[in-house]
């Protein structure tokens, strides 16, 4: 009886696993960015400028800041649901930066770095025209969860349709909770974000409110198929 | 057994719990205009009668996007998003479709904008917990799965006059999206907790993933609504002005 009963519940574990995972998710967010170490006297604005200029000149480095508002299932158990939990991207250093038909695109070198925090204090708090007294500091307090190379990264923004986005690669490398996933599946994690402005959320010396997420878009789709078909592709 | 299916149902209820975090902090922005609700994983969009292809809505398609709150705030930041014996759902449908516009996008890049009108939206709530678990690897189909996103009580509902995806391949060739939007608050138990039931304008916004859907799907929406700013609008006047009105 017990063995028909695990044979059932290992059963019904392998029909809820899905035969290809067709997107894998770590987290989403939601926050504000900035840029830090700005060139003011380049060409297309200054650092911190927000509604009119284009932002992020070569030399600068794109900061955001947030929460984290969801976690995979990965996490269950290992995170404390009471606590709060905040993100901070940082050392996203611009490389290139064209504005072009009212378009902003931007990409940064490699090794920037998104990092996730875990405290009881509650304390997170924006604050204006950052980095100021509590940001980032009380988003980067508290014990470090799991953290990640951002490469790849670049942002793009339409300032006629007031939206844009920003997309990078993760590769994750360190905190407290990075053993629950496992070593073959830490590359490869999109970090993706829409970026929206002007929205009376963006609290003064911020640029964009964020939304968006970590997660693996996916394997190719794949077909069953003969080895006959197959071969009939290529006659 | 009974010890492993003990096991087994406790670290089901800890997945459940684990999807959503401690709200409220999150909720605040410091500019007096906050987060009302966000979702992350579990949002799901199709059209009808069929799904873009190569980006391009025909004009007259339908947009619904179904999703499972993970945050909630304001007024509806007490109900519980981990219970166990019920969730909270949203549904935003009937958003149809004006046809797709393709433009360049910076130096190199291409941008496929849809407009969508005269849709809404319900945030329901009900019994037993059904879909707040679905990923990408197990949400049903949409014509499956809009009835049990689309059912219970209806805690907010109103009108998205206007929705906007932007998907742009980018001068390096990442492609991108987002969605844009304005929703207002008409009806559901929560109503009179918004602008004393003034139908005062929302930003709804997220991303908007176009790669590697659910068989059915054509986009996985990330995003939030904020909430309406129901600030009265004021101007400065002079007391003598102010005099005259009554006289």
């Amino acid at each position: 009886m017990k063995k028909a009963l695990l044979l059932l519940f290992a059963l019904s574990v392998m029909a809820a696993t899905p035969a290809f995972a067709q997107r894998d998710f770590l987290l989403g967010f939601t926050g504000f960015d900035y840029s830090s170490n700005g060139c003011s006297s380049c060409a297309g604005g200054s650092a911190n400028s927000t509604n009119v200029s284009p932002f992020l000149n070569v030399g600068d480095t794109y900061n955001s800041v947030g929460f984290v508002t969801s976690f995979s299932t990965l996490f269950a158990g290992f995170v404390n649901n009471s606590a709060e939990h905040t993100y901070f991207l940082t050392g996203a250093n611009v490389v290139t930066s064209s504005f072009t038909n009212n378009v902003l695109e931007v990409q940064f070198a490699p090794g920037a770095r998104i990092r996730v925090y875990e405290d009881n204090s509650h304390n997170a708090d924006y604050g204006v025209n950052p980095a100021n007294a509590t940001s980032p500091s009380t988003f980067i307090d508290g014990n470090l969860l799991i953290g990640a190379a951002v490469n790849g990264l670049a942002l793009t923004y339409d300032y006629d349709a007031n939206q844009g986005g920003i997309d990078g690669t993760a590769t994750l490398d360190e905190g407290a909770d990075l053993f629950v996933v496992s070593p073959g599946r830490r590359a490869g994690w999109v970090l993706s974000g829409q970026a929206g402005r002007p929205n009376a959320t963006v609290p003064a010396g911020y640029v964009n409110q964020l939304s968006g997420e970590m997660q693996i878009p996916g394997v190719t789709p794949a077909a069953h198929k003969s080895w006959g078909s197959l071969k009939a592709l290529y006659r | 057994m009974k010890r492993i299916l003990g096991t087994a149902a406790l670290f089901t209820l800890l997945a459940a719990a684990s999807l959503t975090s401690n709200a409220h902090a999150q909720c605040v922005t410091g500019t007096g205009t906050n987060i009302l609700l966000k979702w992350d994983a579990n949002g799901f969009a199709s059209e009808t009668p069929a799904n873009p292809v190569g980006n391009i809505s025909p004009a007259a398609n339908v947009l619904t996007i179904l999703a499972s709150p993970s945050l909630l705030c304001g007024p509806l930041a007490g109900i519980n998003l981990a219970d166990p014996t019920s969730e909270v759902t949203l549904v935003l449908g009937g958003l149809v479709s004006q046809g797709t516009v393709t433009t360049p996008f910076g130096s190199s890049g291409t941008k496929w904008t849809t407009v969508y009108r005269n849709g809404g939206f319900n945030l329901y709530q009900h019994t037993p917990v059904v879909v707040r678990g679905y990923t990408s690897a197990t949400v049903p189909a949409p014509a499956v799965a809009l009835p049990q996103y689309a059912n219970g009580t209806v805690l907010l509902g109103g009108n998205v006059d206007s929705l906007v995806t932007v998907i742009t391949k980018s001068s390096f060739g990442v492609i991108n999206g987002s969605f844009k939007g304005a929703y207002r608050v008409t009806g559901g138990s929560y109503r009179l907790s918004f602008c004393n039931g003034a139908q005062v304008p929302g930003l709804l916004d997220g991303l908007w993933d176009i790669q590697s859907q659910p068989a059915g799907y054509s986009a996985h929406p990330n995003g939030k609504f904020d909430a309406p700013d129901c600030t009265t609008p004021t101007r400065q006047s002079t007391w003598g002005k102010i005099k005259t009105l009554y006289r």
